[in-house]
């Protein structure tokens, strides 16, 4: 009989010995302890004493006394690489602070010339984004994404002869992000100006075909896994043109009503920092801006979807929601974009392009023939099963409680997501890609035609991979069960 | 806010790194394996509470708020920069008052264990250090793995079967 006795979900005797020991924790050093209850006092201190403060008496974002903590700030926090580092935070803070509510005249300095991996790096991407989150009309919006796609290929140009090949991936994601920015509000534009969109289409596209161009360019000489990421990128930017071309076709046929120009789509990003149970609403001037526009049409209660076939689907719970409105009466549908709302069942009808940001689903996600989705900050209780659909992406933050099932359809992407269950592709004739993602069970890829990458994956059971033409390609998957076939070399 | 309000928000912020910035700091620690980084994680976190505060941002639940921000921070930080897999430093565990054999047996089951948990996901490994370690409730886990307490218990369970399955071999 093994030491460790099998009493379920509770730890036997031996095991709760073992994390006992590894529980014993040495004395955190009392001089850091010290110092570091010092800075966070100090932080505080700067914060809500300029919040009072005569100097900002036109409000707390006024620049003179932002810069006079900022010059504080530099004189506490100077000494060190940690120092630095807080200080780097408080600079996001107050940047933030400035562009989001109104202030002017702030110069972004160091930031602005930041490479990923850089400590001020994280501000320049959260003042593009407030500054995305910000910019109401749909086109504007678009071309500033594309733009911010642009900045990171500048930033990748200037890594590579540096050598800092470990920070490409973080530019390449944040690339794809930009691109999924722009995609997202060029299919916003279509809802509220169809005509105007088409333009817009067809200038995005060219944009993206360009930076795919550019991408391969660089691939010479780059180490493998670098490579890679590089490549993913190119597959990122070709989709996202092949779809505003495919939609541009596809929405001639559409019905143009579909919302007006007030109901925007919100910014693709979350932040890094969660909103959590009890948060406050946004400022009425906020939800002006990042109100979805969600097409989200309530289905009978007698819907025809079909039951998970992969993971049985726990009960709604609410005991943890991620903050947003809690859209009441179940299953919908989606056309358009979906931000953080709680739905039970979620289906892309037939020909639908649906985009979700930070959406709860209690239930599953179905993607029907000819639909498309992108996902990105999603928690899914249950599965997201798509068959014939032209493109799904389950992007970075996501979280899928079942299995993600793509059957018979075009491109997909499912990257930096955790899943409980399955990630399976079959019969699929686009581009796909598996990457960065947590998977509880297998990865099954079988009979696609389009190519498929397969990188960087930790994969509780197996990796399978059948009758792929081509071959799969990719590698350093972690499996803890087998890689199998075409896939045993990955 | 009045100059009363903003003292009284101070005082409890502090209150709050006082009663929650050591267990945060042995959580980071036992990550990152590394007492220089789990301060920045410490100092970073509390930052971004400050921030959330800043905008508005109120959180239910304070301690697996703060949990999911230093997590976040690792998961961020590994990602950039995969671990190095170093034994713990021994002597900063040893206790001198302690019994000699005692202590091997222990530093050895703490080696043990903390190899098994490197071999488990992320995911499986902060339930792990918050629920058995950390003694949070299923309720903070859940907040601070952002599952529902059913899919969490559901983790736990396949977590707790995987390690002793690890330990086992």
């Amino acid at each position: 009989m093994s030491e460790f006795e099998n009493l379920e979900n509770e730890l036997d005797p031996r095991l709760q010995k073992m994390l006992k020991a590894y529980g014993i924790m040495p004395e955190r050093n009392p001089e850091s302890a010290v110092r570091g209850k010092e800075r966070f006092v100090a932080m505080l201190n700067m914060i809500f004493d300029e919040q009072t403060s005569p100097q900002s008496a036109s409000g707390w974002f006024a620049l003179p006394g932002w810069s006079s903590i900022l010059s504080r700030l530099r004189e506490t926090f100077a000494s060190s690489r940690r120092m630095r580092a807080i200080l780097a935070g408080l600079v996001l803070l107050i940047l933030f602070a400035v562009f989001a509510f109104g202030g002017v005249g702030m110069t972004v300095y160091a930031a602005s010339s930041s490479l990923p991996g850089d400590t001020l790096y994280p501000l320049k991407t959260t003042i593009e984004n407030a500054r995305a989150g910000l910019t109401p009309n749909s086109a504007s919006r678009a071309r500033l994404y594309a733009e911010y796609a642009g900045q990171r290929l500048s930033e990748i140009q200037s890594l590579i002869p540096e050598g800092r090949y470990a920070d490409i991936p973080r530019a390449t994601d944040e690339f794809e992000r930009d691109i999924q920015g722009a995609v997202a509000a060029v299919e916003s534009q279509s809802q509220t100006d169809p005509a105007r969109a088409v333009a817009v289409r067809a200038e995005i596209a060219a944009i993206l075909r360009g930076y795919a161009t550019i991408l391969s360019q660089m691939l010479a000489g780059l180490p493998g896994d670098v490579q890679l990421d590089i490549e993913g990128a190119i597959n990122s930017s070709q989709s996202a043109a092949e779809l505003l071309d495919f939609d541009d076709d596809f929405n001639d046929d559409e019905d143009d009503a579909m919302g007006d120009e007030n109901n925007d789509a919100p910014s693709p990003q979350s932040g890094s920092t969660p909103q959590l149970p009890g948060s406050p609403q946004p400022s009425p001037e906020a939800s002006a801006t990042l109100q979805a526009t969600a097409i989200f049409t309530p289905l009978p209660p007698a819907t025809e979807l079909p039951p998970p076939t992969a993971i049985p689907v726990p009960s709604a719970t609410h005991a943890v929601t991620d903050g947003g409105p809690v859209v009441q009466g179940g299953d919908g549908t989606c056309q358009g974009s979906l931000g953080a709302v709680t739905v039970e069942n979620l289906e892309v009808p037939q020909g639908a392009s649906c985009t979700l940001d930070g959406t709860r689903v209690q239930g599953n996600i179905f993607v029907r023939n000819g639909a498309a989705l992108t996902a990105r900050g999603v928690t899914v209780i249950g599965n997201i099963q798509a068959e014939g659909a032209r493109l799904v992406e389950v992007l970075a933050g996501s979280t899928v409680g079942g299995s993600i099932q793509l059957k018979q359809g075009g491109s997909a992407r499912v990257e930096n997501v955790s899943v409980t269950g399955d990630i399976q592709f079959e019969s699929n004739n686009g581009v796909l890609s598996a990457a960065g993602n947590q998977v509880g069970g297998n990865i099954q890829v079988f009979q696609n035609a389009g190519g498929i990458t397969i990188a960087n994956n930790f994969v509780n059971g197996n990796l399978q991979c059948k009758e792929n033409s081509p071959a799969p390609s990719g590698g350093n998957n972690t499996v803890q069960g087998n890689k199998e076939d075409q896939c045993a070399g990955l | 806010m009045n100059k009363s309000g903003v003292a009284s928000n101070k005082k409890a912020l502090i209150q709050i790194y006082e009663r929650h910035s050591p267990e945060i700091f042995r959580y980071a620690y036992r990550m990152l394996d590394n007492q220089e980084l789990a301060e920045d994680c410490v100092a970073d976190t509390f930052l971004r509470l400050l921030i959330a505060v800043r905008g508005g941002i109120v959180a239910e639940n304070i301690r697996a708020y703060l949990y999911r921000i230093a997590h976040n921070w690792i998961v961020d930080h590994f990602r950039r920069q995969p671990p190095v897999q170093i034994s713990l430093d021994e002597n900063l565990h040893a206790n001198p008052e302690g019994n000699p054999s005692h202590l091997v047996t222990q530093e050895l089951d703490r080696q043990r264990i903390r190899s098994a948990l490197l071999q488990l996901s992320a995911e499986q490994r902060q339930v792990i250090e918050l629920r058995f370690i950390e003694n949070c409730s299923h309720l903070e886990v859940a907040a601070a793995v952002g599952k529902t307490v059913e899919a969490t218990r559901a983790l736990q369970k396949r977590a707790v079967e995987a390690l002793r399955q690890i330990l086992a071999e």
